[in-house]
Protein backbone atom coordinates (compact mmCIF):
# COMPACT_ATOMS: atom_id res chain seq x y z
CA UNK A 1 0.00 0.00 0.00
CA UNK A 2 2.98 2.34 0.67
CA UNK A 3 5.97 2.51 -1.82
CA UNK A 4 8.27 3.74 0.95
CA UNK A 5 10.37 0.98 3.01
CA UNK A 6 7.88 -0.96 5.19
CA UNK A 7 10.37 -2.59 7.83
CA UNK A 8 8.47 -5.88 6.10
CA UNK A 9 5.49 -5.37 8.66
CA UNK A 10 2.77 -7.32 9.28
CA UNK A 11 -0.19 -7.74 11.92
CA UNK A 12 1.09 -10.59 13.77
CA UNK A 13 4.91 -10.11 14.42
CA UNK A 14 4.11 -7.25 16.90
CA UNK A 15 5.96 -7.87 20.54
CA UNK A 16 3.61 -8.32 23.45
CA UNK A 17 5.63 -5.59 25.35
CA UNK A 18 4.41 -3.28 23.01
CA UNK A 19 0.86 -3.99 22.17
CA UNK A 20 0.92 -3.65 26.15
CA UNK A 21 2.52 -0.11 26.54
CA UNK A 22 0.47 1.30 23.55
CA UNK A 23 -3.04 -0.02 25.48
CA UNK A 24 -1.98 1.27 28.43
CA UNK A 25 -0.85 4.56 26.97
CA UNK A 26 -4.63 4.63 25.27
CA UNK A 27 -6.22 3.76 27.91
CA UNK A 28 -7.39 0.73 26.80
CA UNK A 29 -5.76 -1.71 29.26
CA UNK A 30 -7.09 -4.29 31.00
CA UNK A 31 -6.85 -3.77 35.10
CA UNK A 32 -4.28 -6.93 34.96
CA UNK A 33 -2.25 -5.06 32.01
CA UNK A 34 -1.97 -2.28 33.79
CA UNK A 35 -0.58 -3.31 36.82
CA UNK A 36 1.47 -5.80 34.55
CA UNK A 37 3.05 -2.04 33.11
CA UNK A 38 2.74 -0.72 36.65
CA UNK A 39 5.54 -3.45 38.23
CA UNK A 40 7.87 -3.34 35.08
CA UNK A 41 10.38 -0.42 34.59
CA UNK A 42 10.78 -1.85 31.15
CA UNK A 43 7.62 -1.24 29.96
CA UNK A 44 7.03 2.00 31.77
CA UNK A 45 10.34 3.16 29.69
CA UNK A 46 8.39 1.89 26.74
CA UNK A 47 5.43 3.70 27.93
CA UNK A 48 7.07 6.89 28.33
CA UNK A 49 8.25 6.63 24.90
CA UNK A 50 5.28 5.83 23.42
CA UNK A 51 3.23 8.88 24.86
CA UNK A 52 5.68 11.46 24.14
CA UNK A 53 5.07 9.65 20.54
CA UNK A 54 1.60 10.33 20.96
CA UNK A 55 1.79 13.82 22.23
CA UNK A 56 4.28 14.15 18.84
CA UNK A 57 1.81 12.90 16.77
CA UNK A 58 -0.86 14.96 17.89
CA UNK A 59 0.94 17.90 17.29
CA UNK A 60 -0.57 18.82 13.88
CA UNK A 61 0.66 22.24 12.97
CA UNK A 62 -2.06 24.62 12.42
CA UNK A 63 -4.13 25.14 9.82
CA UNK A 64 -3.96 28.58 8.48
CA UNK A 65 -6.91 30.33 8.40
CA UNK A 66 -7.21 30.83 4.54
CA UNK A 67 -6.67 27.23 4.14
CA UNK A 68 -9.77 26.40 5.98
CA UNK A 69 -11.87 29.42 4.29
CA UNK A 70 -10.79 28.11 0.77
CA UNK A 71 -11.89 24.38 1.96
CA UNK A 72 -15.28 25.98 3.45
CA UNK A 73 -16.06 27.71 0.32
CA UNK A 74 -15.47 24.94 -2.14
CA UNK A 75 -17.75 22.55 0.28
CA UNK A 76 -20.16 25.48 0.09
CA UNK A 77 -20.21 25.86 -3.38
CA UNK A 78 -20.50 22.35 -3.72
CA UNK A 79 -24.11 22.89 -1.26
CA UNK A 80 -25.15 25.49 -3.42
CA UNK A 81 -24.86 23.39 -6.82
CA UNK A 82 -26.43 20.70 -4.95
CA UNK A 83 -29.31 22.47 -3.41
CA UNK A 84 -29.49 24.77 -7.31
CA UNK A 85 -30.53 21.26 -8.43
CA UNK A 86 -32.68 19.83 -6.17
CA UNK A 87 -34.96 23.35 -7.08
CA UNK A 88 -35.53 22.23 -10.53
CA UNK A 89 -38.88 19.96 -10.87
CA UNK A 90 -37.43 16.61 -11.44
CA UNK A 91 -39.69 15.40 -13.90
CA UNK A 92 -38.90 17.90 -16.25
CA UNK A 93 -35.47 17.91 -15.84
CA UNK A 94 -35.62 13.92 -16.43
CA UNK A 95 -37.74 14.51 -19.48
CA UNK A 96 -36.39 17.77 -21.25
CA UNK A 97 -33.14 18.68 -20.03
CA UNK A 98 -31.48 22.14 -21.32
CA UNK A 99 -29.79 22.08 -24.21
CA UNK A 100 -26.85 23.39 -23.11
CA UNK A 101 -26.24 21.19 -20.04
CA UNK A 102 -26.46 17.22 -19.31
CA UNK A 103 -29.84 16.81 -16.76
CA UNK A 104 -29.03 15.79 -13.64
CA UNK A 105 -31.95 13.40 -12.41
CA UNK A 106 -32.90 13.16 -9.11
CA UNK A 107 -32.40 9.47 -7.87
CA UNK A 108 -35.45 9.66 -6.46
CA UNK A 109 -37.95 10.30 -9.63
CA UNK A 110 -36.01 7.79 -11.43
CA UNK A 111 -36.95 5.28 -9.38
CA UNK A 112 -40.41 5.82 -9.69
CA UNK A 113 -42.57 4.05 -12.69
CA UNK A 114 -39.76 4.07 -15.53
CA UNK A 115 -37.29 2.20 -13.19
CA UNK A 116 -40.24 -0.74 -12.50
CA UNK A 117 -41.08 -1.19 -16.03
CA UNK A 118 -37.62 -1.61 -16.97
CA UNK A 119 -36.83 -3.44 -13.93
CA UNK A 120 -39.62 -5.99 -15.52
CA UNK A 121 -37.74 -5.92 -18.55
CA UNK A 122 -33.84 -6.12 -17.51
CA UNK A 123 -35.71 -9.61 -15.37
CA UNK A 124 -36.27 -11.42 -18.51
CA UNK A 125 -33.15 -9.91 -19.62
CA UNK A 126 -31.25 -11.17 -16.63
CA UNK A 127 -32.97 -15.19 -17.25
CA UNK A 128 -31.72 -15.12 -20.79
CA UNK A 129 -28.00 -13.44 -20.61
CA UNK A 130 -27.16 -16.06 -16.87
CA UNK A 131 -28.60 -18.58 -18.58
CA UNK A 132 -26.04 -18.39 -21.87
CA UNK A 133 -23.78 -17.26 -19.63
CA UNK A 134 -23.80 -20.27 -17.38
CA UNK A 135 -24.38 -22.73 -20.71
CA UNK A 136 -21.36 -20.91 -22.23
CA UNK A 137 -19.26 -21.44 -19.14
CA UNK A 138 -19.64 -24.71 -18.41
CA UNK A 139 -17.64 -25.78 -21.46
CA UNK A 140 -14.85 -23.46 -20.38
CA UNK A 141 -12.05 -23.79 -17.27
CA UNK A 142 -14.84 -22.11 -14.36
CA UNK A 143 -16.06 -25.23 -12.91
CA UNK A 144 -15.49 -23.79 -9.65
CA UNK A 145 -18.33 -21.31 -9.47
CA UNK A 146 -18.88 -21.13 -5.85
CA UNK A 147 -15.44 -18.98 -6.05
CA UNK A 148 -15.29 -15.43 -5.72
CA UNK A 149 -12.41 -14.67 -7.41
CA UNK A 150 -13.89 -16.84 -10.30
CA UNK A 151 -17.19 -15.32 -10.20
CA UNK A 152 -15.50 -11.96 -10.69
CA UNK A 153 -14.20 -13.28 -13.76
CA UNK A 154 -17.18 -14.72 -15.20
CA UNK A 155 -18.58 -11.45 -14.58
CA UNK A 156 -15.76 -9.58 -16.81
CA UNK A 157 -15.97 -12.52 -19.22
CA UNK A 158 -19.78 -12.78 -19.58
CA UNK A 159 -19.77 -8.75 -20.54
CA UNK A 160 -18.81 -8.81 -23.81
CA UNK A 161 -21.11 -12.00 -24.73
CA UNK A 162 -23.59 -10.15 -22.87
CA UNK A 163 -22.87 -7.33 -24.95
CA UNK A 164 -23.40 -9.43 -28.10
CA UNK A 165 -26.50 -11.13 -27.19
CA UNK A 166 -28.18 -7.57 -25.98
CA UNK A 167 -26.62 -5.32 -28.43
CA UNK A 168 -29.31 -6.54 -31.22
CA UNK A 169 -32.30 -6.34 -29.48
CA UNK A 170 -31.72 -3.40 -27.02
CA UNK A 171 -31.61 0.28 -27.87
CA UNK A 172 -27.89 1.45 -26.73
CA UNK A 173 -27.64 4.06 -23.91
CA UNK A 174 -27.12 7.81 -25.08
CA UNK A 175 -23.37 7.30 -25.63
CA UNK A 176 -21.40 3.64 -26.36
CA UNK A 177 -19.71 2.40 -23.25
CA UNK A 178 -17.14 0.15 -24.48
CA UNK A 179 -16.06 -3.50 -22.61
CA UNK A 180 -14.02 -3.41 -19.29
CA UNK A 181 -10.55 -4.44 -21.07
CA UNK A 182 -11.82 -3.37 -24.32
CA UNK A 183 -10.40 -0.62 -26.63
CA UNK A 184 -10.59 3.31 -25.24
CA UNK A 185 -12.02 3.80 -28.33
CA UNK A 186 -15.30 2.68 -27.60
CA UNK A 187 -15.39 3.92 -24.61
CA UNK A 188 -18.47 6.47 -23.38
CA UNK A 189 -18.03 10.05 -24.67
CA UNK A 190 -18.70 12.46 -21.49
CA UNK A 191 -18.28 16.29 -21.75
CA UNK A 192 -19.76 17.58 -18.35
CA UNK A 193 -20.18 15.98 -14.95
CA UNK A 194 -23.48 15.89 -15.01
CA UNK A 195 -23.42 13.41 -17.76
CA UNK A 196 -21.79 11.16 -15.31
CA UNK A 197 -24.93 10.70 -14.10
CA UNK A 198 -25.67 8.76 -16.32
CA UNK A 199 -23.42 6.21 -15.67
CA UNK A 200 -24.89 6.01 -11.95
CA UNK A 201 -24.81 2.22 -10.73
CA UNK A 202 -27.96 3.18 -8.48
CA UNK A 203 -29.99 3.06 -11.73
CA UNK A 204 -28.26 -0.82 -13.18
CA UNK A 205 -29.40 -2.27 -9.35
CA UNK A 206 -32.86 -0.81 -9.82
CA UNK A 207 -33.03 -2.66 -13.31
CA UNK A 208 -32.12 -5.69 -11.69
CA UNK A 209 -33.65 -6.65 -8.36
CA UNK A 210 -32.45 -9.38 -6.52
CA UNK A 211 -35.60 -10.82 -6.48
CA UNK A 212 -35.30 -11.90 -10.09
CA UNK A 213 -32.33 -13.95 -9.40
CA UNK A 214 -32.13 -17.09 -10.36
CA UNK A 215 -30.99 -19.93 -7.44
CA UNK A 216 -28.90 -21.81 -9.68
CA UNK A 217 -27.24 -18.43 -11.23
CA UNK A 218 -23.44 -19.08 -10.94
CA UNK A 219 -22.86 -15.34 -10.57
CA UNK A 220 -23.03 -13.59 -7.34
CA UNK A 221 -25.63 -10.96 -6.32
CA UNK A 222 -23.43 -8.14 -7.86
CA UNK A 223 -22.53 -9.72 -11.26
CA UNK A 224 -26.96 -10.54 -11.67
CA UNK A 225 -27.05 -7.20 -11.03
CA UNK A 226 -24.46 -6.43 -13.43
CA UNK A 227 -26.04 -9.12 -15.75
CA UNK A 228 -28.91 -7.36 -16.05
CA UNK A 229 -27.88 -4.11 -16.87
CA UNK A 230 -25.05 -5.03 -19.51
CA UNK A 231 -26.68 -2.70 -22.20
CA UNK A 232 -25.51 0.35 -20.01
CA UNK A 233 -23.08 -1.19 -17.34
CA UNK A 234 -21.05 -4.10 -19.36
CA UNK A 235 -18.58 -4.10 -15.34
CA UNK A 236 -19.70 -4.51 -12.03
CA UNK A 237 -20.82 -2.08 -10.39
CA UNK A 238 -20.36 -3.33 -6.71
CA UNK A 239 -17.53 -5.74 -7.09
CA UNK A 240 -16.29 -6.40 -3.81
CA UNK A 241 -12.12 -6.79 -2.44
CA UNK A 242 -11.80 -10.42 -4.28
CA UNK A 243 -13.56 -9.10 -7.28
CA UNK A 244 -11.33 -5.78 -7.26
CA UNK A 245 -8.34 -7.68 -7.22
CA UNK A 246 -9.40 -9.85 -10.52
CA UNK A 247 -10.18 -6.07 -12.18
CA UNK A 248 -7.07 -4.98 -11.09
CA UNK A 249 -5.74 -7.29 -13.34
CA UNK A 250 -6.64 -5.46 -16.07
CA UNK A 251 -4.69 -2.21 -14.86
CA UNK A 252 -1.94 -2.59 -17.47
CA UNK A 253 -4.66 -1.63 -20.03
CA UNK A 254 -6.59 0.85 -18.06
CA UNK A 255 -3.76 2.50 -15.90
CA UNK A 256 -6.69 5.12 -14.46
CA UNK A 257 -8.09 1.63 -12.25
CA UNK A 258 -4.68 1.95 -10.04
CA UNK A 259 -6.36 5.22 -8.90
CA UNK A 260 -9.16 4.17 -7.26
CA UNK A 261 -9.72 4.30 -3.55
CA UNK A 262 -10.84 1.37 -1.66
CA UNK A 263 -14.44 2.44 -1.85
CA UNK A 264 -14.68 3.21 -5.03
CA UNK A 265 -15.97 0.84 -8.01
CA UNK A 266 -15.12 0.67 -11.47
CA UNK A 267 -18.44 1.86 -13.81
CA UNK A 268 -17.30 2.36 -17.15
CA UNK A 269 -14.30 2.99 -19.66
CA UNK A 270 -15.40 7.02 -21.03
CA UNK A 271 -13.46 9.68 -23.11
CA UNK A 272 -13.77 12.58 -20.52
CA UNK A 273 -13.78 15.86 -22.96
CA UNK A 274 -10.93 13.98 -25.60
CA UNK A 275 -9.23 12.38 -22.50
CA UNK A 276 -9.25 8.48 -21.95
CA UNK A 277 -10.65 7.78 -18.48
CA UNK A 278 -12.27 5.67 -16.20
CA UNK A 279 -16.30 6.32 -14.64
CA UNK A 280 -15.71 5.10 -10.99
CA UNK A 281 -18.85 5.65 -8.06
CA UNK A 282 -17.97 5.91 -4.64
CA UNK A 283 -19.98 3.56 -2.29
CA UNK A 284 -19.33 5.72 0.53
CA UNK A 285 -20.46 9.16 -0.33
CA UNK A 286 -22.32 8.38 -4.11
CA UNK A 287 -20.25 10.35 -5.74
CA UNK A 288 -19.49 9.58 -9.69
CA UNK A 289 -15.81 10.18 -10.47
CA UNK A 290 -13.92 10.71 -14.01
CA UNK A 291 -10.47 9.62 -13.38
CA UNK A 292 -7.63 9.98 -16.03
CA UNK A 293 -4.81 7.26 -16.26
CA UNK A 294 -2.57 9.55 -14.31
CA UNK A 295 -4.66 9.60 -11.47
CA UNK A 296 -6.03 13.10 -12.42
CA UNK A 297 -9.61 13.65 -11.19
CA UNK A 298 -11.40 15.39 -14.32
CA UNK A 299 -14.18 15.69 -12.73
CA UNK A 300 -16.60 14.49 -10.14
CA UNK A 301 -20.35 14.84 -9.13
CA UNK A 302 -22.90 13.58 -7.06
CA UNK A 303 -26.03 11.96 -6.96
CA UNK B 1 -27.88 31.95 25.75
CA UNK B 2 -28.67 29.27 23.13
CA UNK B 3 -27.17 25.83 23.45
CA UNK B 4 -25.24 24.43 20.89
CA UNK B 5 -26.54 21.94 18.76
CA UNK B 6 -25.22 18.53 18.58
CA UNK B 7 -23.85 16.99 15.62
CA UNK B 8 -27.19 14.97 15.22
CA UNK B 9 -29.35 17.81 15.02
CA UNK B 10 -27.11 19.83 12.91
CA UNK B 11 -26.71 16.67 10.44
CA UNK B 12 -30.52 16.97 9.97
CA UNK B 13 -30.78 20.56 9.69
CA UNK B 14 -27.91 20.46 7.30
CA UNK B 15 -29.57 17.79 5.30
CA UNK B 16 -32.65 19.93 4.91
CA UNK B 17 -30.43 22.76 3.67
CA UNK B 18 -29.52 24.66 6.37
CA UNK B 19 -26.30 26.15 5.45
CA UNK B 20 -25.45 27.45 8.85
CA UNK B 21 -25.71 23.92 10.35
CA UNK B 22 -23.77 23.01 7.92
CA UNK B 23 -21.35 26.02 8.70
CA UNK B 24 -21.28 24.92 12.11
CA UNK B 25 -20.20 21.44 11.22
CA UNK B 26 -17.63 22.35 9.63
CA UNK B 27 -16.37 24.30 11.73
CA UNK B 28 -16.58 22.09 14.61
CA UNK B 29 -14.59 19.14 13.00
CA UNK B 30 -12.41 20.86 10.07
CA UNK B 31 -9.14 21.29 12.41
CA UNK B 32 -9.32 17.18 13.09
CA UNK B 33 -10.13 16.38 9.66
CA UNK B 34 -7.76 17.99 8.50
CA UNK B 35 -4.94 17.02 11.21
CA UNK B 36 -6.04 13.76 10.45
CA UNK B 37 -5.33 14.16 6.50
CA UNK B 38 -2.10 16.08 7.43
CA UNK B 39 -0.39 13.05 9.35
CA UNK B 40 -1.69 10.70 6.70
CA UNK B 41 -0.31 12.74 3.55
CA UNK B 42 2.75 14.06 5.50
CA UNK B 43 2.81 17.35 3.94
CA UNK B 44 0.71 20.88 4.42
CA UNK B 45 -0.09 21.22 0.46
CA UNK B 46 -1.66 17.56 0.02
CA UNK B 47 -3.84 18.26 3.53
CA UNK B 48 -5.12 21.11 2.14
CA UNK B 49 -6.15 19.43 -0.61
CA UNK B 50 -7.52 16.16 0.87
CA UNK B 51 -9.26 18.15 3.54
CA UNK B 52 -10.86 20.14 0.97
CA UNK B 53 -11.38 16.87 -1.24
CA UNK B 54 -13.30 15.51 1.85
CA UNK B 55 -15.24 18.49 2.82
CA UNK B 56 -16.85 18.80 -0.67
CA UNK B 57 -17.35 14.70 -0.83
CA UNK B 58 -18.88 15.09 2.85
CA UNK B 59 -21.42 17.86 1.22
CA UNK B 60 -22.30 15.65 -1.56
CA UNK B 61 -22.49 12.00 0.68
CA UNK B 62 -24.43 13.93 3.71
CA UNK B 63 -28.07 12.76 2.28
CA UNK B 64 -26.72 9.42 1.90
CA UNK B 65 -25.25 9.07 6.01
CA UNK B 66 -27.65 7.28 8.24
CA UNK B 67 -26.59 8.18 11.27
CA UNK B 68 -25.45 5.04 12.36
CA UNK B 69 -21.66 6.24 13.67
CA UNK B 70 -21.53 9.82 14.34
CA UNK B 71 -20.66 11.98 12.19
CA UNK B 72 -16.92 12.39 13.78
CA UNK B 73 -16.56 8.52 12.59
CA UNK B 74 -17.95 8.97 9.16
CA UNK B 75 -15.92 11.94 8.41
CA UNK B 76 -12.67 10.69 9.39
CA UNK B 77 -13.45 7.74 7.00
CA UNK B 78 -13.87 9.60 4.27
CA UNK B 79 -10.68 12.22 5.28
CA UNK B 80 -8.97 8.96 5.40
CA UNK B 81 -10.05 8.12 1.86
CA UNK B 82 -9.41 11.33 0.40
CA UNK B 83 -6.40 11.70 2.16
CA UNK B 84 -5.25 8.21 0.82
CA UNK B 85 -6.29 9.19 -3.01
CA UNK B 86 -4.33 12.00 -2.41
CA UNK B 87 -1.39 10.02 -1.99
CA UNK B 88 -2.01 6.96 -4.29
CA UNK B 89 -2.06 10.42 -6.94
CA UNK B 90 1.19 12.08 -5.45
CA UNK B 91 2.86 8.62 -5.98
CA UNK B 92 1.56 8.47 -9.41
CA UNK B 93 3.25 11.69 -10.22
CA UNK B 94 6.67 12.10 -11.16
CA UNK B 95 8.58 14.18 -9.03
CA UNK B 96 10.44 17.50 -9.26
CA UNK B 97 13.21 18.56 -7.41
CA UNK B 98 11.72 20.27 -4.34
CA UNK B 99 10.54 20.49 -0.93
CA UNK B 100 9.00 17.33 -0.48
CA UNK B 101 11.67 15.21 -1.55
CA UNK B 102 14.54 17.07 0.20
CA UNK B 103 12.19 17.00 3.34
CA UNK B 104 12.09 13.18 2.78
CA UNK B 105 15.37 12.44 1.94
CA UNK B 106 17.42 14.39 3.93
CA UNK B 107 15.72 15.32 6.76
CA UNK B 108 15.55 18.53 9.16
CA UNK B 109 19.67 18.82 8.64
CA UNK B 110 19.13 20.06 4.70
CA UNK B 111 17.20 22.98 5.58
CA UNK B 112 19.16 26.44 5.46
CA UNK B 113 18.81 28.56 8.29
CA UNK B 114 18.03 31.40 8.08
CA UNK B 115 17.93 33.02 11.93
CA UNK B 116 21.01 31.64 13.80
CA UNK B 117 19.47 32.12 17.32
CA UNK B 118 16.48 30.76 16.25
CA UNK B 119 17.94 27.12 18.20
CA UNK B 120 14.97 26.08 20.03
CA UNK B 121 12.53 27.10 16.99
CA UNK B 122 15.26 24.56 14.47
CA UNK B 123 15.08 22.07 17.01
CA UNK B 124 11.29 21.97 17.14
CA UNK B 125 11.09 22.42 13.16
CA UNK B 126 13.66 18.98 13.39
CA UNK B 127 11.36 17.19 15.84
CA UNK B 128 8.69 17.76 12.57
CA UNK B 129 10.69 16.65 10.21
CA UNK B 130 11.62 13.72 12.16
CA UNK B 131 8.19 12.80 12.67
CA UNK B 132 7.10 13.01 9.03
CA UNK B 133 9.47 11.36 7.85
CA UNK B 134 9.28 8.50 10.30
CA UNK B 135 5.45 8.36 9.46
CA UNK B 136 6.09 8.72 5.95
CA UNK B 137 8.19 5.71 6.34
CA UNK B 138 5.17 3.75 7.78
CA UNK B 139 2.97 1.70 5.33
CA UNK B 140 -0.61 3.26 5.38
CA UNK B 141 -1.97 0.27 6.81
CA UNK B 142 0.26 0.87 10.40
CA UNK B 143 0.03 4.82 9.90
CA UNK B 144 -3.32 5.55 9.32
CA UNK B 145 -5.00 3.71 13.08
CA UNK B 146 -2.12 5.86 14.86
CA UNK B 147 -3.32 8.99 13.35
CA UNK B 148 -6.90 8.13 14.22
CA UNK B 149 -5.93 7.47 17.55
CA UNK B 150 -3.65 9.78 18.42
CA UNK B 151 -5.33 12.96 16.08
CA UNK B 152 -8.65 12.05 15.88
CA UNK B 153 -8.64 10.87 19.50
CA UNK B 154 -10.97 7.54 17.97
CA UNK B 155 -10.83 4.54 20.51
CA UNK B 156 -9.73 1.27 18.63
CA UNK B 157 -14.06 0.33 18.66
CA UNK B 158 -14.03 3.52 16.02
CA UNK B 159 -11.11 3.02 14.72
CA UNK B 160 -11.99 -0.45 13.47
CA UNK B 161 -15.10 0.82 12.28
CA UNK B 162 -13.62 3.63 10.37
CA UNK B 163 -11.57 1.05 8.62
CA UNK B 164 -13.57 -1.84 8.60
CA UNK B 165 -10.88 -4.22 10.11
CA UNK B 166 -11.35 -6.18 13.61
CA UNK B 167 -10.29 -4.38 17.09
CA UNK B 168 -7.60 -6.79 17.79
CA UNK B 169 -6.04 -5.59 14.08
CA UNK B 170 -6.59 -2.20 15.18
CA UNK B 171 -4.81 -2.98 18.30
CA UNK B 172 -1.97 -4.41 16.86
CA UNK B 173 -1.15 -2.14 14.32
CA UNK B 174 -1.32 0.79 16.33
CA UNK B 175 1.60 -0.79 18.95
CA UNK B 176 3.46 -2.27 15.80
CA UNK B 177 3.05 1.05 14.02
CA UNK B 178 4.36 2.78 17.67
CA UNK B 179 6.91 0.52 17.94
CA UNK B 180 8.46 0.92 14.49
CA UNK B 181 7.86 4.88 14.82
CA UNK B 182 9.74 5.51 18.30
CA UNK B 183 12.61 3.37 16.60
CA UNK B 184 12.64 5.42 13.54
CA UNK B 185 12.89 8.56 15.50
CA UNK B 186 15.41 7.36 17.83
CA UNK B 187 17.47 6.12 14.99
CA UNK B 188 17.10 9.73 12.60
CA UNK B 189 18.08 11.18 16.30
CA UNK B 190 21.53 9.10 16.22
CA UNK B 191 20.35 6.96 19.49
CA UNK B 192 20.63 3.17 19.00
CA UNK B 193 19.96 2.04 22.29
CA UNK B 194 16.58 3.01 22.38
CA UNK B 195 13.78 1.06 24.35
CA UNK B 196 11.09 0.94 22.32
CA UNK B 197 13.34 -1.65 19.95
CA UNK B 198 14.14 -3.97 22.88
CA UNK B 199 12.98 -6.73 23.01
CA UNK B 200 10.81 -7.48 19.54
CA UNK B 201 9.71 -10.51 20.82
CA UNK B 202 8.49 -11.67 23.89
CA UNK B 203 10.97 -14.14 25.09
CA UNK B 204 10.03 -17.98 24.89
Amino acid sequence: MNDEPDHNLSDEDVSPQHLLASAFVDGEATEAERHEVQSSPQLQALVGSFQQLKVQVADVPLVSSNTREVAFAAAFAAFDSLAEAGEQPAATAAVSPPAHVAPVIELASRRRWPGRVMSAAAGLLLVGVVGIAVLNGRGGNDSDSSSATVAGDALIESAPAAEATAGADVPAPAATVGSFNGSAAVATIIDTPEQLLTLDPLAASDLAPPSTASPESSLPATAETQAASETSLPVATTVEPTAKATIAEFATTRPALACMSTDQVFLADIQYQGIFAIAARDTVTGMITAIADDCTVLASVGP
Amino acid sequence: MAVPLDDRALVTAAKGGDRGALDQLFRRHYDRIHGVCRRITGNDADAADAAQEAMIAMVRGLANFDGRASFGTWAYRIATNASLDELRRRRRRPLVAGRDRDEHEHGAGHHEVADPNAGQQIDQLGDRYQLDAALAALPDDFRVPVVLRDVADLDYAEIAAVLDIPIGTVKSRIARGRGVLAHTISRLDGNHDDVSHRPTHAPE
